[in-house]
């Protein structure tokens, strides 16, 4: 059961890199989410699946972005040293800014100064 | 007492799925918090993590499938436009017996229910989509670190951390959602 020194640096590696890539997803999304709401067009873009409507864009996006990023850190991070704790507070802080960005009053807040940039 | 199809997948999506996540939530704090080699014995260890490893991967199949089932089975229901259907005389400017079957609409119809939707499900139908991502990294990160948890408090932490974020998340999508359904009915 015990695990040396150099195998747990392995597995450091690789929840980090999920962790990471949990904040990454999340951010993603608050993107997607403040892009939808200033542009029509970004909106309808998003509508892969009808009855959904642009929430089935915005999510799989997300996913997307979450299993992309995981298996390009996994890699990234194999044979390097890295602070588990510093790739935690980075992921926490993400998780954060996705989290704010599917706050009502945020997202529309930053959506309405980005519409002029859409032509809104 | 009858329920309708639209009614059963809502009860499935919340409290089904939903609910119980977060109930499940409880014995999976309790059993990463107290995952100590200084509280339990070795044999203790073994025995705990098996059980943490199997409740982890269910919980985030749990979180999965309640976002799953809302997105795409409950979602349209509750945001399906009146004004789309042929032949369909409702009028979504006033809060009608006709307008309830579409509950998005009958939320916007007045000013008094308006930020139902505008606030409650905007925000329940994104933050909900967070959860998941969470609990699938705590179950990957019990499964990869094993026995091992229990000499590793401080990986233990922020394994920890991220499941009551997760349960948070997942905790406020569902208040949302339990309102707006109390407010709005999916029929």
């Amino acid at each position: 059961m015990t695990m040396n020194q150099k195998d747990m640096g392995a597995v450091d590696r690789e929840v980090g890199a999920a962790m990471l890539a949990a904040g990454i997803g999340s951010v993603v999304l608050g993107i997607m989410i403040v892009l939808a709401e200033a542009s029509a067009k970004i909106n309808s873009a998003l509508v892969w699946v009808k009855p959904v409507g642009a929430l089935s864009g915005k999510t799989t996006v997300e996913i997307i972005a979450f299993v992309l990023s995981w298996a390009v850190l996994h890699y990234a991070f194999r044979g390097r040293a890295i602070r588990l704790n510093t790739v935690f507070v980075t992921s926490v802080v993400l998780i954060g800014l996705g989290f704010l960005l599917t706050y009502p009053p945020f997202f529309e807040l930053i959506a309405d100064s980005l519409k002029p940039m859409f032509g809104g | 007492m009858s329920i309708s199809d639209r009614e059963f997948w809502t009860l499935v999506h919340g409290m089904g799925f939903g609910a119980l996540y977060l109930l499940a939530f409880a014995g999976g704090v309790a059993g990463l918090y107290s995952l100590s080699a200084k509280l339990i014995t070795p044999e203790g260890v073994r025995e705990r993590v098996a059980r943490l490893r199997w409740g982890a991967v269910i919980m985030a199949v749990l979180v999965w499938m309640t976002v799953i089932v809302g997105t795409y089975v409950v979602y349209p229901w509750y945001r399906h436009d009146p004004t789309k259907d042929a032949g369909n005389a409702v009028d979504v400017k006033v809060q009608t017996d006709a307008l309830r079957e579409f509950p998005k609409f009958w939320l916007l119809a007045s000013e008094q229910t308006a930020e139902w939707h505008n606030f409650g499900m905007e925000f329940k139908e994104h933050v909900a989509w967070l959860a998941p991502l969470l609990a699938t990294v705590v179950a990957f990160g019990i499964f990869r670190y094993n026995g091992e948890l229990a000499n590793y408090p401080s990986a233990r932490r922020m394994l920890l951390i991220l499941f009551i974020i997760s349960f948070v998340l997942a905790g406020i999508a569902g208040l949302l959602g339990a309102l707006i359904t109390k407010a709005a009915p999916v029929l």
